[in-house]
């Protein structure tokens, strides 16, 4: 058994891009000692099946593990947004559960704080059949969660940057209306157990206020964070250029929804996010192929360019139709499993297509080749990669 | 004023001549760029202003024709890297069919003595290519953006144009030199000039040149 896993943390295939929601019951060891079990335990079970509840109801695929009195659930990379607004929901059952109907004790009286981390994290299956994830990312939201002050919801870096903070949402923040931009908080450090470097993280602001830390002083901001009515939206970082961690640019895959030739423009819709994206025709990686390849319903990569909090739509830049030929050049970053071809539209924006490295094997960096432009729910996918027809009669 | 030559290629007449002429199948190969970069020094400009190839590509939605449209598809995207621009023309597919009852007949005749098929040409026509060149050879005329044109085509059809950009370049006082670049072979079948070019054959040397990447 001790052998089949070493040989799956080896395995490159089992390095994953997750995002991993910490969630801790507060101060469930003191409520253990100092109440009888028939006083804890519902209270536990009501935890268990909250968050098994609104997890699952988030996305299918979730998969989550009970740690005693915490809960971590892991969701794909790019579910970045909808790991947030778990966290968010979860905190709004529990807050609901916490208050009765006359503003007395509610049928719980415990709190939960929550940490949420995204990136490459080894997965593996256990030796009893289940799937488990270990790595840097685990052991992250874990101290966040640790960090964060009852009801606080901490995310690091790569969690804001993966996701849609516009589609970010609280009861609350609804009723109240905050802005997309205001549920994220100033980015903050904060020393943790066993990171050699202070972590950056920025609190969720779900609630009528901002929670803060469990201990006063390790960030240099916290208590001007914790008396702030609201976050001032220009300190807001959205870095939607920089991409999910381990990826070049944020990559999408979208259908034309809009495409007016006469005018050179159009628009895109990401199936899986909503979001659309305005796009002129030299935004295409082949503006001469526009007229001909591009109609309502075609299927598109693309790379989004701009910020998420200006009001305004962004722009999708780099182009391909899925189903069509391009040329690119290949890069192969170190220490990975894959690679990128990368292609430009005719205002140089970049644009790296995904392919793995079986597939461009005996292909050294820097190569030019010739692939069919596929999709997955992450973006454009190489396929069919060959040297250039060219190259290859030569 | 720009000085440097603009190349333009009427891609069905050039492949269809340079098939016909040289017998091998350029279409994986077509080295437009090359041959552009070859023929600027031949007319004595230093500097290519522009290339662009002007063809319609197959239909990838009629029955038979999304292997082609393929193969043509990948040789631009490989031009484009290249720095050749690619003006899209459009084919025009129309069937066959009988003059008395109107149903649809074959496009292939079979040979009563050899039993060869012979397919019938015409299925399909290019439109608007002709035009869409003469449309850039004028505008760049206007803008002066070339001192040399060359036509990578034996249409005689572009003989009006060329008189037309002869006027122009004499209206704008300025010299000016169009060619017309065509293959060539030893077989009895036409090469001409575009009406009113300087002409610039190309042989099957230079061909195999340009097709042999380093």
């Amino acid at each position: 058994m001790t052998t089949q896993l070493r040989d799956s943390f080896a395995d490159p295939q089992s390095r994953e891009d997750r995002s991993v929601v910490f969630i801790d019951q507060v101060g469930s060891t003191a409520m253990k000692e100092q109440q009888p079990e028939a006083g804890w335990l519902p209270s536990l079970g009501f935890l268990y099946d909250t968050v098994t509840t609104i997890a699952f109801r988030a996305n299918p695929d979730a998969e989550i593990k009970y740690l005693g009195d915490g809960i971590m659930i892991s969701f794909d990379g790019d579910r970045a947004t909808e790991a947030v607004n778990m966290a968010i929901q979860v905190q709004e059952a529990i807050n609901d559960a916490n208050q009765g109907r006359t503003g007395g004790k509610g049928a719980i009286d415990f709190n939960c704080s929550v940490g949420v981390s995204t990136g490459p994290i080894v997965a593996f299956e256990t030796p009893t059949g289940g799937r488990d994830y270990v790595g840097m990312v685990a052991d992250k939201a874990r101290r966040l969660c640790d960090a964060a002050s009852p009801k606080g919801i901490l995310i690091d870096r790569a969690t804001a940057a993966a996701a849609n903070m516009t589609r970010i949402a609280s009861r609350v923040g609804t009723a109240l209306g905050r802005a997309p931009e205001q549920y994220q908080g100033d980015i903050q450090r904060i020393p943790l157990k066993g990171f050699d470097q202070p972590v950056d993280y920025f609190e969720v602001f779900w609630d009528q206020q901002l929670h803060g830390l469990k201990s006063e002083g390790v960030t240099s901001t916290a208590d001007r964070m914790r008396t702030a009515a609201a976050p001032v939206a220009t300190q807001l970082t959205v870095v939607r250029q920089a991409g999910r961690a381990g990826a070049p640019e944020e990559r999408h895959v979208g259908e034309v929804t809009c495409w007016k030739p006469e005018a050179n423009f159009g628009f895109l819709r990401d199936q899986r996010t909503g979001e659309d994206f305005y796009f002129r025709g030299n935004h295409m990686v082949y503006p001469e192929d526009a007229a001909e390849t591009l109609t309502v319903g075609s299927r598109a990569a693309f790379v989004a360019s701009g910020r998420a909090d200006t009001g305004h739509k962004r722009s999708a830049v780099g182009i391909l139709v899925v189903g069509d030929y391009a040329e690119g050049t290949l890069r192969l970053p170190e220490g990975k499993a894959h690679g990128w071809l990368r292609v430009a539209d005719g205002l140089g924006n970049s644009h790296h297509v995904f392919t793995s490295r079986a597939a461009v094997q005996g292909h050294a960096p820097g190569t030019l080749l010739s692939f069919k432009v596929g999709a997955n729910e992450k973006g454009g996918v190489a396929e069919e990669i060959e040297l250039p027809e060219m190259q290859a009669a030569a | 004023m720009a000085r440097g030559c603009l190349v333009l290629v009427d891609g069905w007449n050039h492949y269809l001549s340079t098939s016909s002429c040289l017998g091998f199948d350029l279409a994986r190969t077509f080295p437009i760029d090359r041959l552009a970069a070859h023929l600027a020094p031949r007319t004595g400009e230093e500097t290519l202003v522009d290339v662009a190839v002007v063809m319609a590509l197959p239909n990838r939605n009629e029955p038979g024709e999304l292997p082609e449209f393929m193969t043509w598809r990948k040789r631009l995207r490989g031009l484009h890297n290249a720095g050749v621009r690619h003006e899209h023309a459009k084919f025009r597919y129309s069937d066959m069919s009988c003059g008395g009852c109107g149903s649809p007949v074959d496009r292939k005749v079979v040979c009563p003595h050899c039993e060869h098929v012979n397919p019938i040409a015409g299925r399909r026509k290019e439109k608007g290519a002709d035009i869409k060149l003469a449309a850039l050879a004028l505008n760049g005329a206007w803008r002066q953006d070339y001192s040399t044109l060359v036509i990578l085509s034996q249409d005689a059809d572009f003989g009006p144009l060329v008189r037309q950009l002869a006027e122009v370049h004499l209206e704008q006082g300025r010299r000016y030199a169009l060619y017309s670049a065509f293959p060539v072979c030893d077989r009895p079948h036409p090469h001409r000039a575009v009406p009113g070019t300087r002409s610039i054959p190309l042989d099957a040397a230079t061909y195999a040149a340009c097709a042999r990447r380093s």
